[in-house]
């Protein structure tokens, strides 16, 4: 007995801790990680698991049919690429949590277990499909949004569903066949092809809903969850929960939000039944597809009534990373209005939260930058429903220079207390744009705030003054009692004026509180000096084309160009990360070769080794195709880099953003003593000659050169394309990008030439001997 | 002229080479052999006429001297055989009716090439490997490969009085050629390459015309030879393979 209590209460005192534990890990939240050994789907070579399913697929046949063989080659070259692009979680709390569900789902069915694997994705798309292979995804804003683990279970029943019954295989057979007009399909027109294969799709929908029921009133899960799960993929584009947005904590004890920026009232959710025309959807609407799943409860026994049985907590800890997660891929893709009000909710639950708080300010650093140079980032505010209709207007009706002191602001109180790269590059961006952009300087706001500080004075003057006035308690019918009521209604009709064009410019107040601060004077002097510093190197650039003429210019240009061509650059760098070399091989006929490409994809990352060694590079390469089990470190590695580069790449290059994984890359960029990372590869391209007709013709009538024409006419065009695009994580800019054109098949040695000239312009400094070898 | 030449190479290479190249994979300096050869049609003096290959040898050696330019030179050398018709008094009239057959016949000589020269490499390709366009300015002679090559006219002063004098070219080719190749160096691993190219000469010097005032045999042979170099040596596919030397 003793020892069963002292075992409860040792089993509470974890909890507490894990609890405790966990409310710290939130308030320092890193991003999900990938743990243990990689699996054997990341490791084995896309080619070699294609040869395995045509094999597996042949079975007593000689041979599998074209359009099978195709289906087999797209999809294992697919979904490798999604599986090694960084984005797939493995051996993470998240996903060791959703087959902890999957195992309870197929507790009965161990050899159909064995046969599949479930991983999560980072994604703010909620979504969850299932390959053909065995591999169904989930991502982790889907966990996010739903309410239990029956409801996640229903999803994986419904997802298995589709893999038993190979779905993904028979649609795409399907489609070829409606795409190319064959059998029954023949005389329909475009139109009705496109509805036919939308309906067959929507047909294996609601198979896979009904299979899926199925599954779930077998286990021990309750089956109102598939219902209910209905009605969230309905709701999915709306935040988590519906919480009234107060933007009190954006602002200061002199800086407030006009009026006129917080809307009273917000547009209430459309609660009606999605009865929307889906005759050209993949899927049948949430309305056809809830109808059907009701019937099944009504005429169905549920053998189990558990809304939880891997666990409560494990649940709501699990749905609350996604949540965070989830906030960070929402400003990855540039829905910052969003990522800054799913941050709010969060952290009224997380208020010390210095991860929501980086989130907030990289949102707002985001719609300041977009909102600066006239980009739109995120929906109109009209067409937003719920609470969260008061963040969107208050963003969209805020003007720019109001947004970048707002954010400004926020950014500048961050730093004090978690003062990071990212953090510091920010800031020192959004204040030369204040000054560049807005010509908002220290001394605008000193000034704003003296003419702030005089009105309020005033204001109590004339209610003192009036106060005074107060004491005439008659009216007297006099001349000068009309002439003082005029020059009152004056006084107040000017206070008036006074206070609207102060909120106009309430944004000048924003550091109103702090501007005695030498750092804060500090920090905006310095901020003016580099913007001048700036445009002074700009202007001594632009002023040696002034008075040319455009043939000069043209011949300057031109010279330069030439200079570059013949001298390169010589950017000084030893050490840079080789990050997911690609090689990619297509013709005119048969479009891409993937097994070509991944054979020399695994040839080009050994070519970059080499020509790195001949080239005095230092360099790290960071080649999934060449994982092994062990490089758990070098795929999370891998996702963090792809993240920022494709946040980079996202934005428009005018905006000269810093992009929102910064201070992560920052870490790598100090584990690999580098802050330079290059994404470069080859494509081959192959195409028939054109005008081959008048090739013959002209070399029949000049009848010596014939052999040397019907040759030439008959030879393909190669298109070799080498690429390097290379980022420092630091500044946030890209340091070198070319595109090399070489009219020659891709054979190694050129590519090798290229690679090593490019090699050694990022290696040579400049004016240095060469040491090279 | 060609010293000025020379001098120049040296000093802009010596310039050079301390600046920053890359070459290949860090490689600046090639040397190749090239076998270098072309179809071309003879008439000869009966039909029917015939398609004979040159072929002569080629050692070059060249230097990156920047991203797009290589310098160098070249040797050729080689055995041609140069066409030479050869009239012979016939003791029965032959067909036409004249006392005359002329025959054909063939000396070997042997040439000489020497040149220097500037490759310019096409776009988006890095000196000394992928497409380049090359010019040169080099010398040429030939001389006599042996003996049998000598040209023996049998003079007849009457019937006991016959000599014979040997007229082979007494004074051998020497001259000037100006060349343009078009090729190709495509790397093969770390240190080899293959060489492809077609190109033109052009030669300046020695008689090529048949001097009518001075029907000599040796003016008739000397003109007839310098015209066989020009024909063998003026167009030429190239096909060689090259070391990295460093």
């Amino acid at each position: 007995m003793i020892k069963k209590i002292s075992l409860l209460i040792l089993l509470l005192l974890s909890n507490v801790e894990i609890f405790a534990q966990h409310s710290h890990e939130f308030d320092n939240y890193k991003p999900l990680k990938c743990s243990g050994p990689m699996p054997t789907d990341f490791l084995t070579l896309s080619q070699e698991k294609y040869r395995a399913d045509v094999r597996k697929e042949k079975g007593e046949h000689r041979a599998v049919d074209k359009s099978k063989d195709n289906f087999l080659l797209l999809t294992n070259f697919l979904i490798d690429d999604l599986l090694l692009s960084g984005k797939v979680l493995f051996g993470d709390t998240v996903t060791n949590y959703v087959n902890r569900v999957a195992d309870k789902v197929l507790v009965n069915d161990p050899e159909l277990r064995s046969k599949l694997r479930f991983y999560c994705i980072r994604s703010h798309v909620a979504n969850a499909f299932a390959t053909d292979q065995g591999i169904i995804f989930v991502t982790t804003s889907l966990v996010s949004q739903i309410d239990n683990e029956a409801q996640l279970a229903f999803i994986l029943s419904h997802e298995i569903a589709h893999y038993e019954k190979r779905h993904t295989l028979h649609s795409y057979l399907e489609q070829q066949r409606i795409a190319n007009g064959e059998g029954e399909y023949k005389y329909n027109t475009y139109d009705e092809r496109i509805r036919l294969a939308s309906s067959y799709s929507q047909d294996l929908e609601y198979e896979a809903d009904s299979l899926g029921f199925v599954r779930l009133t077998r286990s021990v899960y309750n089956c109102n969850a598939a219902f209910d799960v209905l009605y969230i993929f309905q709701f999915v584009h709306l935040p988590f929960e519906d919480v009234e947005f107060n933007p009190i904590y954006l602002e200061t004890p002199l800086f407030k939000f006009p009026d006129h920026l917080i809307l009273d009232s917000t547009s209430p959710i459309d609660l009606d039944d999605n009865d929307e025309d889906d005759q050209y959807s993949t899927h049948p609407n949430m309305s056809k597809r809830r109808a059907r799943i009701k019937r099944y409860i009504e005429s169905a026994q549920c053998s189990g009534n558990l809304f939880f049985t891997v666990g409560e907590e494990s649940f709501y800890y699990v749905q609350k990373l996604c949540r965070f997660e989830d906030v960070r891929m929402q400003l990855a893709a540039h829905d910052y209005c969003s990522a800054l009000y799913n941050a709010y909710m969060l952290m009224q639950t997380d208020t010390n939260s210095i991860y929501l708080q980086e989130c907030t300010a990289k949102a707002l650093y985001g719609m300041a930058k977009y909102r600066n140079h006239g980009l739109i980032f995120g929906p109109n505010s009209n067409a937003i429903e719920g609470k969260q209709q008061r963040c969107y207007h208050l963003f969209d009706e805020i003007s720019a220079p109001a947004l970048t002191m707002v954010a400004l602001r926020y950014i500048y109180n961050l730093s004090l207390i978690h003062p990071t790269h990212q953090t510091k590059a920010m800031l020192a961006d959004l204040a030369a744009e204040a000054y560049s952009i807005h010509a908002i300087t220290l001394e605008t706001q000193q000034n704003e705030y003296k003419t702030f500080q005089d009105t309020q004075k005033k204001t109590i003057d004339t209610t003192s003054d009036a106060g005074s006035d107060s004491l005439y308690t008659e009216k007297y019918d006099s001349k000068f009692n009309e002439l003082r009521e005029g020059k009152e209604s004056k006084i107040i009709a000017n206070l008036q004026n006074k206070s609207e064009d102060q909120d106009s410019k309430f944004y000048l107040l924003a550091f109103a509180d702090i501007l005695n601060d030498i750092n804060v004077e500090l920090f905006f002097k310095n901020a003016e000096a580099a913007v001048i510093e700036r445009n002074k190197t700009l202007s001594f650039e632009s002023a040696k084309y002034d008075n040319m003429s455009t043939y000069e210019k043209r011949k300057v240009a031109q010279k330069e160009r030439n200079k570059f061509r013949k001298e390169g650059l010589s950017l000084g760098i030893d050490t840079v990360v080789y990050v997911d070399p690609s090689y990619i091989k297509a013709d005119d006929r048969s479009g891409l070769k993937l097994i070509d490409s991944e054979t020399e994809q695994l040839e080009f990352s050994t070519q970059i080794s080499r020509n790195a060694d001949y080239a005095g590079l230092n360099i790290t390469l960071l080649s999934p195709k060449a994982f092994k089990e062990t490089d758990t470190e070098l795929y999370n590695d891998l996702a963090v880099i792809n993240d920022w580069v494709g946040e980079w790449l996202d934005h428009d290059p005018v905006l000269e953003m810093i992009p929102s994984e910064t201070d992560r890359a920052m870490e790598l960029a100090e584990k690999y003593n580098t802050t330079h990372f290059c994404y470069t590869g080859v494509f081959s391209f192959r195409e028939r000659r054109d005008n081959r007709g008048a090739i013959i013709l002209y070399s029949v009538l000049c009848y010596p050169i014939l052999p040397f024409g019907l040759v030439y006419a008959f030879t393909p065009v190669h298109h070799t394309y080498f690429y390097t695009l290379l980022f420092d994580v630091s500044t946030g800019k890209q340091v070198l990008g070319q595109v090399t054109h070489l009219r020659v098949k891709s054979k190694n040695g050129f590519i090798n030439s290229v690679m090593y000239d490019t090699m050694f312009q990022i290696r040579s400094h400049k004016k240095e001997k060469r040491q090279a070898k | 002229m060609m010293k000025t030449f020379i001098i120049a190479f040296g000093v802009s290479i010596s310039i050079l080479v301390h600046s920053q190249i890359p070459g290949y994979q860090g490689q600046r300096l090639t040397l190749g052999f090239n076998a270098s050869t072309f179809l071309f049609f003879e008439y000869l003096s009966e039909f029917p006429s015939g398609a004979r290959i040159s072929y002569k040898s080629e050692l070059e050696l060249n230097f990156a001297t920047s991203r797009k330019v290589a310098m160098g030179s070249s040797v050729f050398f080689g055995r041609q055989n140069y066409y030479h018709y050869k009239s012979e008094f016939a003791f029965t009239d032959n067909a036409l009716g004249r006392p005359m057959v002329i025959k054909d016949q063939y000396i070997p000589v042997k040439i000489l090439m020497a040149d220097l020269h500037i490759r310019f490499y096409a776009r988006n390709f890095i000196a000394p490997v992928g497409i380049y366009h090359q010019f040169s300015a080099g010398i040429i002679q030939y001389f006599l490969a042996d003996q049998s090559g000598e040209v023996v006219t049998i003079n007849y002063s009457g019937l006991d009085n016959v000599s014979s004098t040997v007229s082979s070219p007494s004074e051998p080719f020497k001259g000037y050629k100006l060349g343009y190749q078009l090729g190709r160096s495509m790397p093969i691993g770390h240190k080899f390459y293959l060489n492809t190219s077609f190109g033109v000469n052009f030669f300046r010097g020695g008689n090529t015309t048949i001097i009518k005032t001075n029907l000599s045999e040796n003016n008739v042979l000397q003109a007839m030879m310098n015209s066989n170099l020009r024909q063998h040596n003026f167009a030429e596919i190239r096909i060689g393979f090259g070391y990295f030397a460093f």
